[in-house]
């Protein structure tokens, strides 16, 4: 097993998982909490709606 | 007139016509060094690519790999990770804190005497990193245009100091981006014409791999070098990378985190394919040529010999347009700490928008003119220079931006013990291990290593020695207050839909180029690698 031809290749990949991983570290810890309040208010409006509509039909 | 030379010229014009009409868009200081932060993703990506890809890329390097096999500079090519590290963490840092430049950074959190030492070392390592690179292309592209290198180094500056001075930060990003496309011409389909040419990853697996089997180790066939070199090359290029005033500082023009988040994804995962296909065809056509000389020279005769000559040329120009990106953006940095951070900051009274326009023009015209006057003349000062430059950033600048970022109780004698002892102690360690023959460094690492070791002992131990001033340390205070999402949370306020459209794309981003990576780097270590 040649190390250093597999290391060539390997050294590139994890640098582009590097990348992405720190990426998706920042989206988790500074992003996602807002997205989460955004998904929240969003399906409480929608739960009020539907007991609106459902108090509507009856 | 020569193929070659009728690109040549077309590039040459068509760089000062970008300038011109970009300069248009030049009403302010904040245009001139930042775009008024309106980087798109395709233009961020683009500056950060062409920045990182330089000269030496496409013609020293690919010469060493002709010479000496892939593995040696795949493996230590680890400004990968220097520039993952440049726009994800240095660049947003400085970005969260409202700098321009990164000796602005060092004004806030240091002060001016910082600021000024800062400021020197990195117009001293950007104008020898600059140089070096735009000498060693001028003597090539000499041989193969047929003009002078006297006409070839005037031409360059000329055209560098026109866009340079006229559309400041919008010309170097819009035409790096421009100039990416012939890069990726060059690479992508030349580069794949040498190896199919010379018949296939069999040739690299087989007739080269049987010719000499040190072809495939991580020293080369030809340097031979010890693994302690490519260790050492591979700190210095990392540690270089993710310091470099002109790779951290790139991100400033963007328009948010969304958009430095998605530039520096795009970036990493083209730049890693473009030069692994590279390395792999400038090295395959060993088979067709093993002679090509000068072997820096090896891409152009790619060009010349492999594909039609349309192709071809448009892959000549990418090597021109590496050389002028980079020494473009070296260039305008060097004009950019000379206005902003001496002469600005030095002037007793404020200045208005159009004098610092003008102080910045000026100073691209005052580097433009030293630049031109040392490579005519060549003095032999200058390699030495530009042998340090890359280093000079990882020992004085890294330690001390972390330091700033992270640590109250750095202070200014720390700091000011850390840029000076490091650069010192890295200049002599250099001329004594590489030079002079004094000593050599165990298993050959480079010296950039103990550089940056003691450059942070003195900044640790002389900055909790001496008294940290009030001011700064409420600054790092107010520094940390501010969250790196901040500015781009509050351009998003009342916009929550492309918040999370936003979000979403560049959390799509991040999975696609990790698949598109493993499949693309998977491929060669099956083909290739496991060959061998």
């Amino acid at each position: 097993m040649n190390w250093a031809a597999i290391f060539s290749f390997l050294h590139p990949m994890f640098s582009v998982f590097a990348a992405s991983g720190i990426v998706l570290y920042i989206l988790k810890k500074e992003y996602a909490p807002f997205i989460q309040a955004d998904l929240d208010e969003k399906q409480q409006k929608s739960g009020e709606h539907s007991d609106d509509s459902y108090k509507g039909g009856a | 007139m020569n193929t070659i030379s009728i690109i040549f010229w077309i590039f040459i014009f068509l760089y000062i016509g970008i300038a011109s009409l970009l300069a248009k868009y030049i009403k302010n200081s904040n245009d001139f060094y930042v775009m008024s932060n309106r980087g798109t993703t395709l233009l961020i990506t683009g500056t950060l690519l062409a920045s990182f890809l330089s000269s030496s890329t496409f013609m020293g390097i690919a010469g060493i790999v002709y010479e000496n096999g892939p593995p040696i500079f795949l493996l230590v090519f680890t400004s990968w990770i220097g520039v993952v590290l440049a726009a994800l963490y240095t660049g947003r840092q400085l970005r969260a804190s409202g700098c321009k430049t990164m000796p602005d950074f060092l004004e806030y959190r240091f002060g001016s005497s910082v600021r000024i030492i800062g400021t020197i070392i990195m117009l001293v390592g950007l104008i020898g990193y600059g140089l070096i690179q735009l000498m060693g292309a001028g003597v090539v592209l000499t041989s193969i245009t047929g003009l002078s290198y006297e006409l070839m180094i005037i031409l360059f500056i000329g055209v560098l100091l026109i866009f340079g001075a006229l559309g400041g930060m919008w010309a170097v990003i819009v035409t790096d981006t421009v100039m990416c496309i012939t890069f990726i011409i060059a690479t992508f389909y030349i580069a794949p014409a040498g190896i199919i040419e010379s018949g296939g990853l069999t040739a690299i697996t087989e007739t080269l791999y049987r010719e000499n089997p040190l072809y495939f180790s991580s020293g080369g066939a030809v340097l031979q070098a010890p693994i302690g070199w490519s260790v050492g090359q591979f700190a210095l290029w990392a540690l270089f990378m993710a310091a470099a005033p002109w790779l951290a500082t790139r991100v400033l023009p963007a328009k948010n985190d969304f958009v430095v988040m998605k530039s520096a994804i795009w970036s990493i995962l083209l730049a890693t394919m473009m030069v692994t296909i590279l390395y792999l065809g400038v090295f395959a056509v060993r088979v067709l040529n093993p002679a090509i000389d000068p072997p820096d020279g090896v891409l152009i005769w790619m060009a010349q010999t492999l594909v039609n000559p349309v192709v071809g040329g448009i892959g000549i120009a990418g090597i021109m347009a590496a050389i002028l990106s980079t020494t473009s953006t070296i260039f305008i940095f060097a004009g950019f700490a000379l206005s902003r951070d001496l002469y600005e900051r030095m002037s007793k009274r404020e200045l208005s928008d159009k004098e610092k326009i003008g102080a910045a023009r000026i100073s691209q015209a005052i580097i433009a003119a030293l630049m031109l006057v040392i490579a005519l003349m060549q003095p032999v000062s200058i390699y030495w220079i530009g042998a340090w430059a890359g280093a000079l950033f990882a020992v004085s600048w890294l330690p001390v931006l972390v330091a700033g970022f992270h640590w109250k109780k750095a202070n200014k004698y720390g700091i000011i013990s850390s840029m000076i002892g490091g650069t010192i102690s890295y200049i002599l360690l250099y001329q004594m291990v590489e030079r002079w023959g004094t000593f050599t460094l165990p298993y050959g690492i480079d010296p950039v290593i103990p550089a940056v070791i003691i450059s942070c002992a003195l900044l640790y131990v002389v900055s909790i020695t001496g008294k940290t001033e009030q001011s700064y340390i409420e600054n790092y205070e107010k520094m940390k207050a501010v969250s790196l999402n901040e500015e781009t949370l509050n351009q998003f306020e009342g916009k929550r839909s492309a918040l999370v459209k936003d979000y979403k794309s560049t959390r799509n981003l991040a999975i696609f180029s990790s698949i598109i990576a493993f499949i693309f780097f998977g491929y060669f270590i099956i083909e290739v690698a496991l060959k061998v």
